[in-house]
C-alpha cells in the first residue's frame, strides 16, 4: 500500500540533491578576435569589434536532463543589448551553415527572436557535465546582436556556475 | 526635368539619412520592491540597466514602446503595443533568463505595467533625462513578483 521504502529514497534523493537548480550552465567572458564592419556601424555605446569583450553564459544540453535541446550560448553587451542563440546543430558543429534561432533585445531595447546561421563552433569538452568545472568555446556566429551583416568571431573561458 | 527629378530624390535621401534611426533613453534602475514570490530572480535593492524606447514616429521609434531591464547576464523586455508606457499599460514580455531559459513570443501572453510615474511626462527628441517610478506585474512570468523600480534616463546620443 504505502510503500515506506520508496518514499524514504525519494526524500534522501530531494535532500541529497541540496538547493534546486533546474539548469546546468557556465558563465564565463568572451572576446571577439573578428567582426565585420556592419558591426561597429553606430556608436561607441553600440559598436562591437575586435577586442570587444562581453558577458556569456554556455548551456550545453548535456549537462543536465533539464537543459532541454538544443545547445544554447549567451552575449550580454554592457546590460545594454543580449543575445541567446539556440544552436540546433549543437556547440561541435564544424560547418559554416549551423542553424540557429536568435533571442534577445537590441541596443535599444527592442526584443527579437530571429532565424541565423552560424559556425564554425568549437567546445573543449565533447559532452560536459556538472563534473567539468571550466569550459572553453571558440566559433562565429552571424547577425550578432541583431545587427544586419554583423559576423562575430570570437573565444571564451567559462567557470561552471555555482 | 529629368535632373529636377533626380535633384529632388538626391535631397529626399539625404533628409532621410539624416532622420533619426531610433532614440533610446538608459539608466540605472533600483528594485525599491521585490516580493518574495520573484524567489531568486531579482531582490530589494537589485540594481540593472534599463533602457527605454518609447513609441514615436519623431523619435524613430515606431508605434510600440519596450522597456528593457538587462542584469549582466539576462535581459527582459516589456513591449507595449501601440502606446508608450503608463499607468495600466498591457504589455508583452520577452526574456533570456540568466540560465538561457526564454521566452521568445511576445504575443503569447500579456501582463500589465499597473503604474508609471515619469518626470518629465513625456520625452521628446530633445529631452536629455527623466525619472522614472514604474511597476512590472509578473516580471519574467512569475505570478505575484510585482517589481517596482525606481530609474533614471539619460538620452544615448
Amino acid at each position: 500500500m504505502f510503500d515506506v521504502r520508496a518514499t524514504t529514497i525519494a526524500a534522501l534523493a530531494i535532500l541529497a540533491s541540496g538547493p534546486a537548480s533546474a539548469f546546468v550552465v557556465w558563465q564565463g567572458e568572451a572576446v571577439v578576435t573578428s567582426a565585420t564592419t556592419a558591426c561597429a556601424a553606430g556608436t561607441s555605446r553600440t559598436k562591437i569589434a575586435a577586442g570587444t569583450v562581453l558577458r556569456s553564459v554556455v548551456r550545453p544540453m548535456s549537462a543536465d536532463a533539464s537543459n532541454i535541446a538544443p545547445d544554447r550560448i549567451g552575449f550580454n553587451h554592457d546590460s545594454q543589448s543580449e543575445v541567446a542563440f539556440l544552436l540546433k546543430n549543437g556547440l561541435a558543429y564544424t560547418g559554416t551553415t549551423g542553424s540557429a534561432t536568435a533571442v534577445g533585445v537590441t541596443h535599444y531595447g527592442v526584443g527579437k527572436t530571429t532565424a541565423t546561421t552560424y559556425g564554425p563552433m568549437k567546445i573543449s569538452v565533447a559532452k560536459p557535465t556538472a563534473s567539468n568545472p571550466y569550459l572553453k568555446v571558440s566559433g562565429t556566429v552571424k547577425n550578432f546582436m541583431f545587427i544586419t551583416g554583423c559576423t562575430v568571431a570570437f573565444r571564451a573561458g567559462y567557470v561552471l556556475r555555482p | 526635368m529629368k535632373l529636377t527629378v533626380a535633384l529632388a530624390l538626391g535631397a529626399a535621401i539625404l533628409t532621410i539619412s539624416v532622420a533619426r534611426a531610433e532614440t533610446a533613453w538608459v539608466g540605472n534602475s533600483f528594485a525599491v520592491n521585490a516580493p518574495s514570490y520573484c524567489g531568486s530572480t531579482i531582490g530589494y535593492g537589485d540594481s540593472n540597466r534599463i533602457t527605454y524606447r518609447p513609441a514615436g514616429s519623431a523619435l524613430g521609434n515606431g508605434t510600440d514602446s519596450y522597456v528593457a531591464i538587462l542584469s549582466q547576464r539576462s535581459a527582459f523586455v516589456a513591449r507595449v503595443v501601440g502606446s508608450l508606457a503608463k499607468t495600466g499599460a498591457a504589455y508583452s514580455p520577452l526574456w533570456v533568463g540568466s540560465h538561457l531559459n526564454i521566452d521568445a513570443d511576445y504575443n503569447a501572453w500579456t501582463s500589465k505595467i499597473s503604474s508609471w510615474t515619469m518626470t518629465p511626462a513625456t520625452l521628446s527628441a530633445t529631452t536629455d533625462s527623466a525619472e522614472v517610478t514604474f511597476t512590472i506585474v509578473k516580471y519574467y512570468g512569475k505570478t505575484g513578483c510585482d517589481v517596482t523600480f525606481h530609474a533614471n534616463l539619460e538620452r544615448t546620443p
